[in-house]
């Protein structure tokens, strides 16, 4: 087997839905041990959520948790025991670090505080993930990923000029603040390694994704500019947009980003009167004319499929990319080739989907193992790992403790 | 955390956030332009609306904390020139054309010839290889390709891309997170690698439950707008308030309909609502008509309240309810103040200092924050090839006469 870029870090998932355990699915598919920490008392959202295997309602047949959690150990331990917080500080004096974007004072509450944590490890790096901060007015605030979206201007800055604000439904800072918290703990892996020192690190995703708005707070802030919704358009680039082709829902995206793309896409839409056109020659006239202009470049993209629109252009060096779902992208010949997602063999769902990291490294290529079932690896994290005799393991297992 | 090390930036606006996230980590970023600046250095919006490669705001927005030099590693003496840097630097971050570094001999087996340790991470829109990785893209065309644009939006409209350069920024976290994984990797092995970071395939795999939708049940989820797929009907999740937008939507949580209901109901506004038993009803399983019905009395509820009082309310009570915040909101965020997240990068060449996120992340022991703004054009010339590569006058005048600088 391949050497993986992160063998041998040893970390600790305490994180549900999507910002804690995407951000330690990137660990553990690049060779971390990641341990993630579950409970039959409290099943994680994407144990119980649709799609279901077969349709059948139970932790190990739901797709979501599988699609979130790949490479990872899945073991059971029930925090509300007075054992179980025993057993956890265990895990912790074997781990690196522990990752958790459960709801605030959570780990404080049940006695796993970083200040706690510390006392049985002094270089522990503890990540923790939320959508305002520990700290501050708001560190009380329970949302979830869209909210990311709603408290950092995002969700304002999204949608049509002449319509609400849009939520999508994508919750985008749930891709973003799990990148950062993964960085933020390699960073933290390197300070411990020059001083020895562990710390504690507060990830908020409101802040990760205002750094990534950053031009409209600069805006702000310099001209006392208040952005707002631009629907598809762009303040640089005309056309640019969404434009309907032949079939229904059909679309293809178009962006033409400067007057040298403008000429080759006149030419190829065997419109060059366009170009003679004083509307449409600079890009200030092009965006002083844009309704016009669309009008132009939908009477061509309508009578043509969308797949016709997108390499005629792609030809002529235009960035054009046609609108696809999930049908499409199975059998996307790009994704494909790449193997961004992974068919892998789950103990109880069979051969399904996995998301493969979206890089590939030369040297330590990644290898995405099957995302684990409720408890799987109990036996072997505890007894394996931490050491735990048989006749212990199965004492706390009856008490309840695993549970 | 991570000074001591030093990166070569190279990137064009689709990669710019890696170097800008190692920079804010404490590492010496080089942002190496062509003479004569980068072309993203066109891309708005602009200080004062003055339209100058040395006044865009985007371009401070992503290159802050980076110092700035110019090189042409298209020429001979510019590309010597490069490989002295490399043999001195850790990483190199670079979002060129598949096929253009090796083209100019730069490619990682050449790079790593000369320095074994170098990490090399390129942002690509499609990655290295594969029957797309000659196309090109813009946020919006391969946002459109990723899957993300399929749900989003109206059903009566076209599909709606999400605000600013989204898929830019998460290119350049994946990239980020390459990069250092390399790192972690070398400081064991001893060896750098090439890191091979596709945009697309970070869309992709954004995508949050779909594509498994799609693999278990054959459904595909379709633009709802605002509403929210539940079961048999949907629920709304954007809601005028008195001086702006809300979101919040109807879920399976008994205790936070209870309290908005008590909070409605202390204003004579709960109507129908309070006779609901929560723990006995399953939102998905309510039909359009019911679900309608009971979001008219909550629409009238949140029209009658501001934002400020609605998530005052909410965080008092457990609503789950959250503003929608509008750029003014954020900047003047009393949260985002207490958290000390703005900070004011001096621009000297403006005679002015500019207000910008300050940090990515708070820690117990260390500092991310943002030290300086983005560099002028080819404003660190003088201290790196003079002062650290150690370059006569002479030499560089000729290196300039050739443009290679």
């Amino acid at each position: 087997m391949n050497k993986l870029a992160l063998d041998g870090l040893k970390v600790l998932d305490f994180g549900w839905v999507g910002a804690g355990p995407l951000a330690t699915k990137d660990l553990a598919d690049n060779g971390a041990t990641v341990i993630k920490i579950e409970s039959t008392k409290r099943l994680d959202l994407t144990r119980r959520s649709p799609p279901f295997k077969d349709g059948i309602i139970d932790a190990n047949h739901a797709g979501f948790f599988v699609w979130t959690n790949s490479s990872k150990y899945s073991v059971t331990l029930n925090l509300h025991h007075p054992q179980g917080v025993n057993v956890a500080k265990r895990l912790v004096s074997w781990g690196d670090v522990v990752l958790e974007n459960l709801g605030c004072g959570f780990m404080d509450r049940i006695g796993l505080s970083y200040e706690e944590l510390k006392k049985i490890k002094l270089d522990i790096i503890m990540v923790s993930v939320s959508i305002m901060g520990r700290t501050g007015p708001y560190a009380n605030f329970k949302g979830y990923g869209s909210s990311g979206a709603a408290q950092s201007g995002h969700a304002f800055l999204t949608g049509w000029t002449d319509r609400d604000p849009l939520l999508s439904p994508i919750a985008f800072s749930d891709a973003i603040t799990p990148r950062i918290a993964v960085v933020a703990t390699m960073a933290a892996l390197q300070y411990k390694n020059r001083t020895g020192k562990g710390q504690y690190i507060d990830v908020s995703q409101v802040e990760t994704m205002a750094q990534c708005l950053a031009p409209a707070f600069l805006n702000y802030f310099a001209n006392g500019h208040e952005d707002t919704r631009i629907g598809n358009r762009s303040p640089c680039a005309a056309p640019h947009g969404v434009f309907p082709c032949k079939g229904e829902d059909n679309w293809c995206a178009i962006a033409v980003l400067n007057d040298l793309q403008w000429r080759s896409f006149c030419n190829v839409i065997g419109r060059p009167d366009l170009l003679e056109n004083p509307k449409f020659m600079t890009i200030m006239d092009r965006k002083n004319n844009e309704d016009e202009l669309e009008e132009a470049v939908e009477e061509w993209t309508g009578n043509r499929t969308r797949e016709q629109v997108m390499t005629t252009l792609q030809g002529v060096g235009i960035p054009a990319g046609m609108v696809q779902d999930q049908k499409d992208l199975a059998m996307d010949p790009q994704l494909k080739h790449r193997q961004t997602s992974v068919k892998l063999q789950h103990p109880v769902i069979g051969l399904c989907g996995h998301a493969a990291p979206p890089m590939k490294f030369s040297k330590t290529p990644a290898q995405v193992r099957a995302a684990p079932c409720l408890g799987e690896h109990n036996y072997h994290v505890y007894t394996q790992l931490l050491g735990m005799s048989d006749e212990e393991f199965v004492s706390l297992q009856n008490s309840g403790v695993f549970d | 955390m991570l000074s001591g090390f030093r990166a070569l930036d190279l990137t064009n606006e689709k990669g710019f956030l890696c170097g800008k996230i190692l920079a804010g980590l404490g590492a010496d970023v080089i942002k190496i332009e062509r003479p004569g600046g980068d072309p993203a250095r066109n891309i708005g919006p602009f200080y004062h609306g003055i339209v100058d490669p040395e006044r865009s705001l985007y371009w401070f927005s992503y290159n802050s904390s980076k110092r700035g030099i110019t090189l042409n590693i298209e020429a001979e003496e510019g590309k010597q020139l490069f490989m002295k840097l490399v043999s001195q630097a850790d990483f190199i971050i670079e979002s060129s054309p598949p096929g253009y570094m090796d083209r100019l001999g730069l490619g990682y087996e050449e790079l790593s010839k000369v320095n074994p340790k170098i990490i090399v991470t390129s942002i690509t829109p499609f990655g290295q290889t594969g029957p797309y990785k000659c196309y090109e893209a813009s946020d919006i065309s391969i946002m459109a390709m990723s899957g993300l644009m399929s749900t989003t939006g109206d059903s009566n409209r076209p599909p709606l891309r999400l605000g600013l350069d989204m898929s830019y920024c998460l290119a350049g976290a994946h990239a980020a997170v390459g990069t250092m994984f390399a790192l972690h990797h070398r400081q064991i092995s001893g060896e750098g690698q090439h890191v091979d970071v596709s945009m697309y395939e970070c869309l992709f795999v954004a995508n949050y439950r779909e594509p498994v939708m799609w693999e278990y049940e054959k459904r595909l989820m379709t633009r709802m707008g605002n509403r929210f797929s539940r079961g048999e009907s949907s629920t709304q999740q954007v809601w005028q308030c008195k001086d702006g937008y809300v979101t919040w939507t109807l879920i399976d949580q008994p205790e936070m309909l209870k309290a908005i209901v008590e909070c409605m109901d202390e204003e004579g506004m709960a109507g129908a609502l309070k006779s609901v038993d929560w723990g006995a009803i399953h939102i998905s399983r309510l039909s359009e008509q019911q679900t309608k019905q009971w979001e008219k009395l909550i629409a009238a509820f949140f029209l009658k309240h501001t934002k400020k009082e609605l998530q005052q309310l909410s965080l008092q009570r457990n609503l789950t309810l959250s503003v929608i915040n509008e750029v003014r909101d954020v900047a003047e965020s009393e949260h985002l103040a207490c958290r000390g997240y703005w900070r004011d990068l001096e621009h000297p060449e403006l005679g002015t200092s500019i207000t910008s996120p300050g940090f990515l992340f708070l820690s117990s022991e260390t500092q991310s924050r943002e030290r300086f703004r983005a560099p002028l054009i080819g404003e660190h010339n003088e201290q790196i090839y003079e002062k650290e590569l150690c370059l006569s006058k002479q030499q560089i005048a000729n290196l300039k006469n050739v443009n290679a600088i």
